[in-house]
């Protein structure tokens, strides 16, 4: 018979590939942290040479070719393609853009110990960016470190916190706070599940795209049968079927 | 330990005989005696996956297994009157037909019934000769294909054999005058209780073992069934609780475990008081699962908790409504109905036994010795003229196959999968006869 994580109640959201999320992101408050740029050894790498990487290893992602990545920019010094702008904060953005890249494709093909490596670089050249604290979470709770995995989804969603004004219904923020509480929840710290789903209520949920409604109500509803509150994860998980029933009309 | 069991048994055959003195001056007087006895393994076990068993050559001196979540139990109602006497018992296992504890139950004790109901519990305990080949996929009835009496051989089987015979022995000599009360009530909960096989609109069938999404599923049948039994003063001093669905919260997670039956257990005791035991009744769970299963560790342990006292709560509701007889006489009446049910591939016939007991024209319990498709119960009560009429899965009486395995309805072998088209010889209509078996010896027992 199948088995299956408790995890996957919280389905995992695949880390995608949002280059429009990364492009809207707010720019750095702060430097690049420890991760230094090696000191420009290749005169070739220029704005331009750097844009065609870029450009190359989006077509490969978008084309959802990740051996191919890995094959070709495996080894790629992507920190050091800032040695080619005068301008740090576009080449920061640059940087960003293809860590992420490469670290997707690392995570698709099951080299997680690589994607971890990318997305630390890219959330600590951009801190302020919940996408890449979102991905970082995700690869810490595939590597099994929950501890660094809730530190992350943290810094994820007090990125939105503070980047917007009133609740932000991102499908970030909400991804944060679902895997937040799984985690809670697979550590058995049920009180603590329900305190973080709470930044979410009943007034929110219908603000929610249907997707994210359902499995916000079905973790309220997980958390519940947990806690032995049976009628109230019953309302909760009926309330997610009507949705979707009502969605498929 | 083997003297030990032997002193118990010698008590109980004293007090057996004893106690068959008052019943001739009695009248239809009900009496009942309980004991239970935790059968779980004392050496170390080998994880088979859904399944424990002992390793091939134990260790000597027995090493104590470090996987025990929760210790299993094998619990015995004993249900006597002055023409007729019932052994119910319980295991917290996957199946648990011991021909030999029925006989010697029988000869030693004088108990006219035995009947042997496993929960079903996927985190329990298999003789080691169950753990060999793949048995149940065959088109065999597993009564002929395995050595049943060999399964002795096994030093954990041989031992819960003996306990659990010197279990039925304590029962039957520490009988009181009872009363029994039976009910039913709906029971909708999002932890137990969908039905996995998914039909899909245009034919065929998915398995859906579980459901997180908790989709609402059929046939099901969401109904808790109760019976009391309590003393002169009105103390209950058993609960017992039927209701379908595979235990398999746990299945896989590598402890031992009685799964959410077990919790349900410690909750109705918890509340009732220790001088009540109550028991699980596995019903006609062949194609019910609990709506997630597999879990495991600390989660996988909440859940059955919750998954029991939910369960435990229901029962519980149901109990309170439910009135103490009044009347001082109990009738009791069973029936062990032989069959002989075709092979699906029509070439072979096996021999299998419905027990019915009646109880007071007001409940009718139907052992059948396999994993019943919940369909089947819906039908039963349709049609049983008594209004709590229940069917105990993967009960053995004693007679014809120990275990045959699925018993799936004849559409459900129209439409394929797991339950219906594999682990399943027998024939598609061999549900429907052994419900109108049932239905039949009902009739005839209540018109008596």
């Amino acid at each position: 018979m199948r088995t299956r994580l408790l995890h996957g109640l919280f389905v995992v959201v695949a880390v995608n590939v949002s280059f429009v999320g990364l492009a809207a992101e707010p720019t750095p408050a702060k430097g690049v942290g420890d991760v230094a740029a090696t000191p420009r050894a290749d005169a070739s790498l220029t704005p331009a040479t750097v844009e065609e990487k870029l450009t190359r290893l989006t077509a490969l992602c978008q084309k959802n070719q990740r051996k191919e990545v890995v094959e070709e920019f495996g080894d790629e010094d992507i920190v050091g393609w800032l040695n080619a702008f005068e301008d740090k904060k576009q080449g920061t953005s640059k940087v960003v853009n293809g860590l992420n890249l490469r670290a997707t494709s690392f995570n698709a093909v099951g080299d997680r110990e690589r994607a971890r490596q990318d997305w630390e670089d890219a959330a600590k050249l951009s801190p302020s960016s919940a996408h890449m604290w979102s991905s970082l979470g995700n690869v810490y709770r595939r590597m099994g470190d929950d501890k660094k995995a809730l530190d992350a989804y943290n810094k994820a969603f007090d990125c939105y916190r503070a980047a917007h004004t009133g609740k932000s219904y991102n499908h970030v923020s909400i991804s944060v706070t679902l895997e937040t509480a799984s985690v809670l929840m697979n550590q058995t710290k049920y009180s603590e599940a329900l305190d973080v789903l709470k930044r979410y209520d009943d007034e929110d949920i219908p603000k929610m795209s249907t997707y994210w409604a359902c499995r916000m109500l079905r973790a309220y509803g997980q958390v519940y049968l947990a806690t032995g509150r049976e009628e109230e994860a019953m309302t909760k998980f009926k309330t997610a079927l009507q949705l979707e029933n009502k969605k498929g009309e | 330990m083997r003297r030990f069991l032997l002193g118990i048994v010698a008590s109980a055959v004293i007090g057996g005989i004893a106690c068959n003195g008052y019943g001739a001056n009695e009248g239809a007087r009900l009496y009942a005696g309980t004991a239970k006895v935790d059968i779980s393994p004392e050496n170390t076990v080998e994880d088979h996956g859904q399944i424990f068993c002992l390793p091939e050559v134990p260790p000597d001196p027995p090493v104590p297994p470090d996987n025990i979540h929760d210790p299993l139990y094998a619990r015995v109602v004993v249900l006597k009157n002055s023409t007729v006497s019932v052994a119910i018992v319980t295991l917290d296992l996957p199946e648990f037909s011991s021909k030999w504890v029925i006989d010697k139950a029988k000869s030693l004790y004088g108990i006219d019934h035995v009947v042997l109901c496993a929960s079903h519990t996927h985190s329990g305990m298999w003789p080691r000769a169950m753990v060999v080949n793949s048995w149940s996929r065959k088109m065999q009835d597993p009564g002929v294909s395995l050595n049943w009496p060999g399964f002795s051989a096994d030093p954990w089987y041989a031992a819960t054999e003996q306990k659990v015979l010197a279990t039925i022995g304590q029962a039957n000599a520490n009988l009181f005058p009872a009363r029994i009360a039976a009910g039913k009530g709906a029971y909708e909960s999002v932890y137990l209780g969908h039905n996995r096989r998914f039909v899909r609109p245009g034919g065929g069938v998915t398995m859906m073992w579980d459901n997180p999404e908790r989709i609402p599923t059929k046939p099901a049948d969401p109904t808790v069934r109760v019976i009391r039994v309590e003393d002169e003063a009105g103390k209950p001093r058993v609960l017992m609780v039927q209701y379908a669905c595979h235990p398999v919260i746990l299945m896989g997670a590598g402890v031992i475990s009685r799964d959410f039956p077990g919790a349900m257990v410690d909750y109705v005791e918890q509340e009732l008081g220790e001088s009540c035991m109550a028991m699980f009744l596995q019903g006609a769970s062949g194609d019910i699962d609990p709506y997630e299963i597999s879990l495991r560790g600390e989660y996988g342990f909440n859940m059955i908790r919750q998954s029991g006292i939910s369960l435990g709560k229901a029962a519980l509701r149901v109990a309170d409504d439910m009135a103490s007889p009044e009347a001082a006489e109990t009738s009791m009446q069973v029936k062990e109905s032989m069959l002989k049910i075709p092979y699906r591939t029509g070439n072979k016939l096996s021999d299998a036994c419905i027990m019915t007991l009646v109880i007071n024209d007001n409940l009718a319990m139907v052992s059948m010795p396999g994993e019943v498709f919940c369909q089947h119960q819906l039908n039963l009560a349709a049609e049983s003229p008594i209004a709590n009429t229940f069917i105990l899965g993967l009960g053995y009486s004693g007679r014809g196959s120990p275990y045959m395995l699925y018993i799936p309805t004849a559409q459900a072998v129209q439409e394929g999968g797991y339950g219906a088209t594999q682990c399943s010889f027998v024939s598609a209509d061999a549900g429907e006869r052994m419900v109108n078996a049932a239905v039949a010896a009902i009739k005839e027992l209540k018109n008596r």
